[in-house]
């Protein structure tokens, strides 16, 4: 009976006193971004209250366009959604890699071409050394990283079936794999608010093998920009995204498809996004335009190599880059002790040293890392940054000049 | 603002021309009917201080209902909670069997006449996509015992979600997107139809608390349908398992078959191959343990695998897996007599409706006996016997002798049970094994002559349900060499003492009521019988028990009911 199988974090429902004995304890809230006002517009010190409020009342207006449009929509609710299902979840795949504490080593991704490329988001996940597939079918395939973009936070793979015993013919191997189903991203597919969706995907890896993945069911409320960015830890796409009512921002959820009735890819479920003021969740998915135009531009030599040098793409937004590394100790808040100062780095040519314990940012006090990346991220890349660390018994105020481009 | 709000009005009055708007209000009218027809059936359990705990649904108008384990676990101490219902009422409620591992328990509802129950569906016919609404009291919302209903759609299934230990586990449950929260669990999920498919118990949670996050599980209707005997005889419920472990390679692969366990004991070995089991294709480690998970301990299977190129079907009796629990859990003796006198019952109703109008009190039966070889396959000789049952509920049976005459008799009396045996006028012994198949049928006449009211029950128990395998023979390969399901009735197993030492276990159908078999054992001896009983396929079964298949220490006899009138 006792077969090692991937464990799940899940509890009864019950609300028991008895039965909190048995249930683990919740870890500490943690997103890999966060986004400042997606839910809350009454934080005091915010400016620009009216223009929040505005906002506000877009997105309840179109909400309010999409009830009506929920009401008529799909006619058998309940059985309309097989074709969607069937799309969905025959063309995504479960990947197995590198996780970390909350960062979850398993993940979902989309199958776009027919010599199986799959796209899915950046993440600790496809940094391991092998990462592994299994498709809808329960064939299982290794992956290759053929392109990473830190704008859209989109990472292209590219599957080779695995699992055999060694000598025999890769090429002939790859001969024998039978087609994988795949989205063809190259024509366009209109969505209008109040359409039914399907998210499919590998959430809380409740599937197995050929087990298919778990899907989710919801309405397509708006298409907005995100805006991630201010006063807050920084989440770089910034770019339009498709806002869902169905719950799909989950572990292992990010990069699961988003079709509608006709089983047609709308968007691919994006990076966890969180509202650090309210803990709440954003479900949202990256467009298909967008999926699409990340596919084409991987595929072109001269943007791809660009970005081999680690350039950012022309069009990305500029960011803040002292050089400076902080000592960071698991999810603990910690001292915001420099850890490394990169070389010819803007803080290395203003004299930050290692082990400098950074006491304020631009006159206002940080007591801990989280605190210095509030700041730092907040500020201007082409301003100077005034420090004041401890350096030793020593108080030193340090003015960090921004990088010349 | 004002704006957006007439602007979301109109375009709450635009109807689209091509929207089969009355096609939605029908579902939607559906749907309420839906709601409306089961939430009397559905409970807000609390516990004896009346804090709330979860929920349950009630399936028989007795007040007999389901819940989750873990809701009633606090209350195993006393047994005892209370149960409101949407009538606004709370009422008494006693905890009967419980099933730590699959996390189910029955509890009754006392202090009504009749209760409303829900219809319990078949969850093998639930498909990704189908819409469920769950009913419960999550949060404790509902001050009047009105459950909340939420909807969604069926998002897995065949899912398996891990337990704690050997409790809790979630066997090829269904995953479902309709919000499910604390305190919803125990609630039912139904479908479209309104029939219970799963019991919600379970949620999978990540960072930001212990709530719906779209992914909640119920256990099946089919799985717990398995285990309703044992729970409503107030019984410990125990899961099966093969004692082996299976890992993905080329195929699904033995590797670890603990000796002595059900897996070896079947012939199971380490580096097979596992195809099937009970018919279905096992794809992954997890469906393996998920398919296994919903039998309970003692339940034959059929699994089917490859050694060396050849499929192999092998029959295995599943060993039980023993739940984790606080304080040994023992078994409530009036729950337990409970469930047996509800058995005899429907047993009896059952034989009067096989039987006709003929008086079940006092009868006449001529029977055939074909004795059989040492192969038990071909008769060698044929005897007759008249048994008679008196209204005085006096039981004789007599060997008629081809000239007419009478050779040896058996009496048995209704108050001791003790048999006169005698051939003319002199009394014989009664050889053990003989007497205790005699004793075992003769119970059986009882049973089905008595009110349950007027019999004895000392000694008597229900031990829970299992499923009987009919012997080889019965088993067919298809085209494709997979090996179908074996024809299984479900049953549940009275257990009763057989005159001086022996036991006899009856298995009755949990649908029909007919008593399908007996397995007589004596405990000194190690005798052992096999009664199997069954109605004439000519007669349609009409009387019944009409054919009696009596196989005992390699020996085999048959009788066929002949006759059938009512005593003079």
């Amino acid at each position: 009976m006792n077969v090692p199988a991937p464990r799940e974090r899940s509890s009864p429902t019950s609300r028991s006193h008895v039965q909190e004995q048995w249930h683990s304890p919740e870890p500490q809230a943690l997103a890999c971004a966060i986004i400042p006002d997606f839910l809350s517009c009454k934080t005091p010190d915010m400016e620009g209250d009216r223009r929040c409020l505005n906002r506000w009342c877009t997105r309840w207006m179109l909400l309010a366009v999409t009830l009506p449009a929920l009401a008529v929509a799909p006619v058998a609710f309940g059985s309309g959604f097989d074709r969607a299902i069937e799309s969905a979840t025959q063309r995504v795949v479960k990947l197995y890699g590198l996780g970390a504490g909350l960062q979850v080593g398993y993940g979902t991704g989309i199958v776009v071409s027919e010599d199986r490329l799959v796209v899915t988001v950046l993440s600790l996940l496809i940094e391991a050394r092998t990462i592994r597939v299994t498709d809808f079918r329960g064939r299982r395939y290794e992956a290759q990283v053929m392109h990473r973009d830190r704008a859209t936070q989109l990472a292209l793979l590219r599957l080779t079936p695995s699992g055999e015993p060694q000598g025999i013919d890769i090429a002939k191997h790859e001969e024998m794999a039978p087609a994988l189903p795949f989205f063809d991203l190259t024509r366009n597919v209109e969505v209008v608010p109040g359409d039914w969706v399907i998210a499919a995907g590998n959430a809380f890896k409740v599937a197995q093998g050929a087990e298919p993945v778990s899907i989710a069911h919801g309405v397509f409320s708006a298409r907005i920009k995100l805006d991630a960015r201010r006063r807050v830890k920084d989440f770089p796409y910034r770019g339009d995204v498709l806002v869902i009512d169905a719950i799909t921002s989950n572990p292992g959820g990010p990069g699961s498809a988003l079709v509608n009735l006709d089983g047609e890819l709308l968007g691919m479920v994006g990076r966890l996004v969180t509202s650090n003021l309210t803990h709440t969740h954003f479900n949202y998915a990256i467009p298909r335009d967008v999926l699409a135009a990340f596919v084409r531009d991987a595929a072109d030599p001269a943007i791809r190599s660009a970005l081999a040098r680690g350039k950012d793409r022309p069009d990305a937004v500029k960011r803040i880059d002292l050089g400076i590394r902080l000592a960071r100790v698991g999810y603990k808040q910690v001292l915001p002790f420099v850890e490394r100062v990169r070389r010819d780095s803007p803080a290395h040519r203003a004299g930050v040293r290692k082990d400098d314990l950074i006491l304020s940012v631009n006159g206002r006090t940080v007591t801990d890392v989280r605190e210095y990346d509030v700041r730092i991220t907040s500020l201007s890349p082409d301003e100077p940054v005034d420090l004041i660390v401890r350096r030793g018994e020593h108080i030193v105020a340090i003015r960090v000049e921004p990088e010349d481009h | 603002m004002i704006l957006s709000l007439t602007g979301a009005l109109g375009a709450l009055a635009a109807t689209p021309e091509d929207a089969p708007h009355h096609l939605v209000l029908e579902a939607q009218a559906r749907r309420i009917e839906v709601i409306a027809r089961v939430t009397p059936s559905v409970v807000c359990i609390q516990d004896q201080r009346h804090r709330s705990g979860g929920s349950g649904v009630l399936i028989d108008a007795e007040g007999y209902g389901l819940t989750n384990f873990h809701v009633v676990a606090g209350m195993l101490d006393t047994r005892r909670g209370w149960g409101g219902l949407s009538d606004g009422k709370v009422y008494e409620l006693e905890v009967l069997g419980i099933d730590p591992t699959g996390d189910v328990a029955m509890f009754r509802l006392i202090g009504r006449e009749r209760f409303i129950p829900a219809q319990l569906g078949d969850s093998d016919a639930v498909r990704v996509g189908d819409s469920a609404i769950a009913l419960g009291d999550p949060f404790g919302l509902s001050a009047d015992y009105t459950p909340t209903a939420t909807l969604g759609i069926v998002t897995g299934v065949h899912r398996y979600q891990w337990g704690v230990g050997n409790n809790l586990i979630y066997s090829d449950c269904i995953q479902v997107d309709a919000s499910i929260n604390p305190g919803n669990s125990g609630g039912p999920l139904l479908n479209a139809a309104g029939e219970v498919i799963g019991i919600n118990g379970r949620i999978s949670v990540n960072t930001r608390g212990r709530f719906n996050v779209g992914f909640g599980y119920a256990i099946t209707s089919n799985q717990i349908k398995r285990f309703l005997p044992a729970l409503r005889a107030g019984l410990l419920a125990k899961h099966g398992t093969l004692q082996a472990t299976v890992a993905q390679r080329d195929g699904l692969v033995f590797t670890e078959v603990a000796p002595g366990g059900a897996a070896a004991e079947a012939g199971i070995r380490r580096g097979d191959e596992l195809l099937r089991i009970d018919g279905v294709t096992i794809v992954s480690p997890n469906h393996f343990v998920s398919v296994l998970g919903t039998y309970p301990a003692g339940r034959h299977v059929w699994v089917e695998v490859r050694r060396d190129g050849e499929p192999i079907t092998l029959v295995v009796r599943l060993d039980p897996i023993r739940p984790k629990l606080a304080v040994p859990f023992v078994v409530n003796q009036e729950v337990n007599l409970r469930q047996v006198r509800r058995v005899l019952r429907a047993f009896r109703t059952a034989i009067e409706l096989h039987t006709g109008q003929v008086d079940t009190k006092s009868r006449r039966v001529l029977v055939e006996r074909d004795v059989f070889d040492n192969a038990g396959e071909a008769s060698i000789r044929r005897e007759h016997y008249r048994i008679t049952l008196d209204a005085d509920g006096r039981t004789r049976m007599a060997e008629l002798h081809d000239d007419g005459s009478t050779g040896r008799t058996i009496e048995y009396d209704e108050t001791s049970a003790i048999q006169r045996a005698r051939t003319g006028g002199a009394s014989f012994e009664l050889a053990a094994e003989e007497a205790m198949i005699y004793g075992s049928l003769f119970l059986m006449q009882r049973w089905s002559a008595n009110s349950v009211e007027d019999v004895d029950l000392t000694g008597v128990a229900h031990v829970g349900g299992d499923a009987l395998v009919w012997p080889a023979g019965t088993q067919h390969a298809a085209d494709d060499g997979a090996v179908r399901a074996a024809p299984r009735r479900e049953v549940e197993i009275i257990e009763s003492p057989v005159f001086h030492s022996a036991t006899a276990r009856f298995a009755f159908d949990v649908n029909s009521h007919e008593l399908l078999r007996i397995d007589v054992t004596d405990g000194p001896s190690g005798a052992q019988a096999v009664i199997e009983l069954s109605g004439c396929p000519d007669t349609d079964g009409l009387v019944w028990p009409c054919i009696i298949d009596v196989r005992s220490q390699g020996r085999r006899y048959r009788e066929t009911a002949r006759a059938w009138e009512p005593s003079p």
